[in-house]
């Protein structure tokens, strides 16, 4: 009997060992850390509130490569490589499956679920006299921006999805989003309209001067750090058809600065100018020796066209251009991953498109360059492969706002609002060379009366969006008399003035300049979805899928050219796991 | 009972803890034919019908490597195949030991299903052609037999080692005044491997003790091709002597150079080697030399052919080489200048010309230099008579030369050393055709230079210089 009680105790002992082994980990969790903030202590003062907003743009920027892969590579101008995996191989061939990684919209809501339990808790604060009003109109009104704006690109990549504003009490209830109901995609534009036109703070910048949250930190300024309201509100506007609305709230940015009483700023920013000067501008392309010498383009990280996605965020010539922009540090994580993506020295997932590298050899410039440069400096071509350097320059920066969308965007609407010539002198040479009617003397405008100076302006009046006041002789300088157009910044010939009253024709320019100005950037598939939708015409879309692939080799151009032809096929498919 | 029943609980638990691990170790993935008991050496032993090559495999050392941990590839000649092995190979252990070397490559080679062809080099330093059937002229009986080390097979036929095409060509009794020929372009330069070396100077270039060995150096393995390189493969051809005569006198008048370098018989024989290998029944009727020539090929005219380690050559009694891709047209284009009289901003463009064609050329704009001059050179210019023609286009898109100006073309004569006018060029602007300068015949054979000069004056719109190219259309009989 001790004997087997002995034995009973040893066995016992021995279950008990492995059993340990198995509920152990289970306790680990329960003992509150240490190095982190649980939510019962966040959000006592504004510190707490900027913290939270600062946190919601680190964890936004995650999605970048979702963002630019979903945009770039369905649409025309990027294309996979021979090391591309079979999940991008997909999405640019238009064969994506539910399993793919690239459609899951999980991300999203990741950050949207964030966003939603920041606005509760700002609510929470304000409501408990730890926040003034005015610190919360503005933090408010910045990060449901945010989401809103995660919501338009949800609604252009998914078409309906589930529109989900209140913070969730539990995980569990994300995982039922599934049995949400989905907005359809022309609902949710109504909805995101309404909403941010009842944000209780709409100026042009986020923070005014003198915020708590501009700063500069690490070598770069949080000035763009943040959403633009203004450009959200045009954009939603443009998607719904309300050209007039989109109009005025494109050019609240592109007059933004028309106040400053530093005319560096007035003549300057957002105005998309030729200026040289360095200090302010320098954003051109330029040549060393000669517009002649191709040879002698600048391609260069501090100056000309380059720079303008290699300048840091804290350069002035940097500010005149972006409106939106968050900037990556080597030094610190998340490492940017379009680097890895872009460079065939690493795992090379992405490269220019045949389609594109076809556009921008297609483009002759103002002194006969039979090619675009901004080619040259979009990508750069090696015997490894072309490496897309735009969105890796210095480091690199995740741009979704700047001045060259802004006019291309605002010309869209002006074009679709009646106002083509406007579009026209936005896109080509810019207002005053545009719209002047006056003396030519030697080659130069030189108005001879006030009559032939005012035609610098255009002909609207100034409470108009359309009014730009571009006159420049001796005595008055316009605040837009430096504009010289996109093409004209690029010094690539401008297209013909019949498309002044070509109004479809120009549409298609506008977009066909979006590809050359801002390849890779993340917006081809929307304006093609955007344009496609507008005219009602899914071969504008269709075909340019096709001629990516066709030039690609791509055995099944012609049916995913079919397949693109049915509006239903444009969307991801949302499938919540 | 319980006491019981907790044995079993606790038996239970273990065993599930220790098998759970299983399934992962099992998890391998390999070849499933593999005998990894036995090395390439054994296996050959096991083998009654390669008892033969075995017994070279030993006699020459190498059934020791064979054994060894590196991985060997083993295409062993069956019993029946090394009957008729020459005699002179089996009593030679040199010979031997490279025989049995041309049959063994480093590394362990499947056979190719998707029938690509590869080029392994051998542990005698050729290359044999592999196939998903042969290797080399030998057709590979059964699969390949995976062992520990490596992988055999069996071929039915010897694959003797075959010389390169530069030992051929020595040895070939076909056509002497080729072989001497090529065979005595000769320069002697250091032997850099074997000297020794005192010092370096000032740009990091070493300093080679006085008396250097001196080692002689082919110039036809530098300015054509190297025919002793293993890696390439080319087809070369022979010319028997009278054809070698013919070609080397139908040359001379127009390559009148004492140097053996830059003689006749060099411009005929720096294009008797084509890149690749061409086999008598896939010999198009033209080839394109290395140097970029036509070589017209008549099968009728091949006396003998040879299947060289790296590639083919034929003997051949006529290859009449086209006078005119001998002594070919040429161009001296403008956007590549030699040098330039002054320091200057030369602007290297690219333009469109009235036809949509994008063309480069060079423009020389508002130097305010007077008589700016733009030197060209070109190499080894035939003699012969030439008609000159100049491209110069000016006035368009962006180019603010849009008047007519003058530029003059200078030759240089190496007799009197200096430059002559040649031709005064009135450019007009839009003028997409090409100007007719004259007739222009080299006193003699050698490099020609000319210099492209601006008008006597410093002023803009008056000196400036364009030149898209000049082109020499030799008139030939």
């Amino acid at each position: 009997m001790k004997m087997n009680l002995n034995k009973k105790i040893a066995s016992l002992l021995l279950l008990g060992t492995l059993s340990a082994g198995s509920w152990s980990c289970k306790k680990m969790l329960d003992v509150p850390t240490e190095d982190k903030l649980d939510y019962m202590n966040a959000y006592k003062t504004v510190s707490d509130a900027d913290a939270a907003v600062i946190g919601i743009y680190g964890q936004f920027l995650g999605l970048e490569k979702l963002y630019i892969l979903q945009n770039e590579l369905r649409g025309d101008l990027v294309d996979v490589t021979s090391r591309s995996t079979a999940d991008l191989q997909e999405l640019s061939s238009h064969t994506e499956t539910r399993n793919n990684q690239y459609v899951d919209p999980r991300p999203y809501y990741q950050v949207i679920v964030a966003c939603n339990d920041v606005l509760k808790n700002f609510k929470i604060m304000v409501d408990n006299r730890r926040m003034s009003v005015d610190d919360y109109n503005k933090r408010y009104s910045d990060i449901a921006t945010l989401r809103s704006w995660i919501y338009l690109h949800l609604g252009i990549q998914y078409g309906s999805v589930p529109y989900l504003t209140d913070a969730l009490e539990t995980v569990d209830d994300l995982k039922n989003l599934a049995n949400y109901p989905k907005t359809p995609f022309d609902q949710l534009l109504d909805k995101l309209i309404a909403f941010n036109e009842g944000l209780p703070y709409k100026e042009a910048y986020a923070y005014p001067a003198g915020s708590s949250l501009l700063v500069t930190i690490d070598a770069n300024s949080t000035q763009k750090l943040f959403a633009s309201k203004a450009f959200l509100l045009g954009d939603l506007y443009l998607w719904k058809g309300n050209y007039i609305k989109a109009a005025e709230n494109y050019a609240k940015l592109m007059n933004a600065e028309n106040g400053n009483a530093n005319d560096n700023f007035r003549f300057n920013f957002y105005k998309v100018n030729n200026s040289a000067d360095v200090a302010y501008a320098n954003l051109a392309v330029l040549f060393s020796r000669s517009g002649q010498d191709a040879s002698s383009l600048i391609n260069s990280l501090d100056a000309g066209w380059r720079a303008i996605f290699a300048l840091p965020t804290t350069s002035n010539p940097w500010n005149t251009e972006w409106l939106w922009a968050m900037p990556y540090n080597t030094a610190f994580k998340p490492v940017n991953p379009m680097i890895d993506f872009c460079s065939p020295l690493k795992s090379y997932q992405i490269k220019p498109s045949q389609a594109i590298k076809d556009l921008w050899n297609s483009q002759v410039t103002t002194s006969g360059v039979p090619f675009d440069p901004r080619s040259k400096l979009s990508f750069n071509a090696s015997a490894m492969g072309d490496e897309i350097t735009k969105l890796t320059d210095n480091g690199g920066k995740w741009g979704i706002y700047r001045s060259s969308l802004l006019h291309l965007r605002f010309s869209e609407a002006a074009n679709r609002d009646g106002q083509t010539k406007l579009g026209w002198a936005l896109l080509n040479t810019g207002i005053r060379s545009t719209y002047y009617t006056g003396t030519i003397t030697a080659g130069a405008q030189a108005p001879v009366s006030v009559a032939e100076l005012n035609t610098m302006i255009t002909p609207y009046a100034p409470s108009s969006p359309y009014y730009f006041d571009a006159r420049k002789n001796n005595d008055v300088s316009g605040t837009w008399y430096r504009n010289c157009g996109i093409r004209g910044r690029a010094v690539v010939n401008a297209i013909d003035v019949s498309y002044q009253t070509d109004m479809l024709g120009l549409e298609g320019k506008l977009i066909d300049e979006a590809a050359l100005e801002l390849a890779f950037e993340g917006n081809r598939w929307p304006d093609l979805v955007r344009i496609a939708r507008r005219q009602n015409n899914p071969a504008f879309l269709a075909d340019r899928i096709y001629q990516k692939l066709l030039k690609a080799g791509n055995p099944n151009a012609s049916l995913t050219r079919q397949k693109l032809m049915d509006p239903a096929n444009w969307y991801l498919p949302f499938d919540w796991k | 009972m319980t006491k019981k029943y907790i044995l079993y609980i606790t038996l239970l638990c273990i065993s599930v803890v220790v098998y759970s691990c299983k399934n992962n170790l099992e998890l391998h993935n390999g070849l499933t034919n593999i005998d990894n008991s036995l090395d390439l050496s054994q296996k050959l032993d096991a083998q009654a019908n390669l008892s033969i090559f075995n017994g070279y495999v030993k006699s020459t050392g190498y059934d020791k490597v064979l054994a060894g941990a590196q991985n060997y590839t083993v295409w062993a000649p069956s019993n029946q195949a090394l009957a008729n092995l020459d005699a002179a190979i089996v009593s030679d252990p040199v010979k031997l030991k490279d025989f049995v070397a041309n049959h063994i490559a480093i590394s362990t080679f499947g056979l190719n299903k998707e029938g690509d062809t590869s080029r392994l080099k051998l542990l005698n330093n050729k290359y044999g052609t592999f196939t998903s059937t042969k290797f080399e002229e030998g057709t590979i009986s059964g699969g390949g037999q995976f062992v520990k080390n490596g992988v055999l097979y069996v071929i039915d036929q010897a694959v003797v080692t075959k010389q390169n095409i530069w030992d051929y060509m020595l040895a070939n009794t076909d056509a002497s005044l080729q072989k001497n020929y090529i065979n005595n372009l000769s320069i002697t330069v250091i032997d850099t491997a074997n000297a020794t070396i005192i010092g370096y100077n000032t740009q990091g270039n070493p300093i080679f003790a006085p008396n250097p060995p001196m080692i002689s150096r082919n110039t036809y393995w530098v300015n054509v091709a190297d025919l002793r390189d293993e890696k390439q493969q080319y087809t070369y051809f022979i010319l028997q002597d009278a054809a070698f005569t013919a070609e080397s006198a139908k040359l001379a008048p127009y390559f009148p150079s004492l140097n053996p370098n830059l003689n006749a018989s060099y411009f005929l024989v720096k294009d008797l080697t084509v890149k690749g290998v061409y086999p008598i029944e896939k010999l198009p009727d033209t080839l394109i030399s290395v140097q970029g020539v036509k070589v017209p090929v008549n099968k009728a005219n091949i006396i003998r052919s040879y299947r060289a380690s790296n590639g083919m050559v034929h003997v051949v009694n006529a290859l009449p080489f086209r006078l005119k891709d001998k002594v070919p047209e040429f161009k001296i284009e403008g956007e590549k200048p030699q040098s330039v009289t002054a320091a200057r901003t030369l602007l290297y463009r690219t333009k469109i010309d009235n036809l949509g064609k994008s063309f480069d050329d060079l423009e020389v704009y508002d130097h305010k230099y007077a008589e700016f001059g733009v030197f060209y050179t070109k190499a080894n210019l035939p003699v012969v008579k030439y008609k000159v023609y100049a491209r110069a286009i000016s006035g368009l898109q962006g180019d603010p030369q849009v008047v007519a100006f003058t530029q003059r073309y200078f030759f240089y004569s190496p007799s009197t050393a200096s430059y002559s006018l040649f031709y005064t060029h009135l450019v007009n602007p839009l003028t997409f055709n090409e100007t007719y300068l004259g007739e222009y015949t080299p006193a003699e054979f050698g490099n020609f230079t000319f210099r492209l000069t601006a008008a006597n004056s410093t002023s803009v719109n008056v000196n400036t210089l364009i030149l898209d190219y000049l082109r020499f259309e030799p008139v030939l009989p």
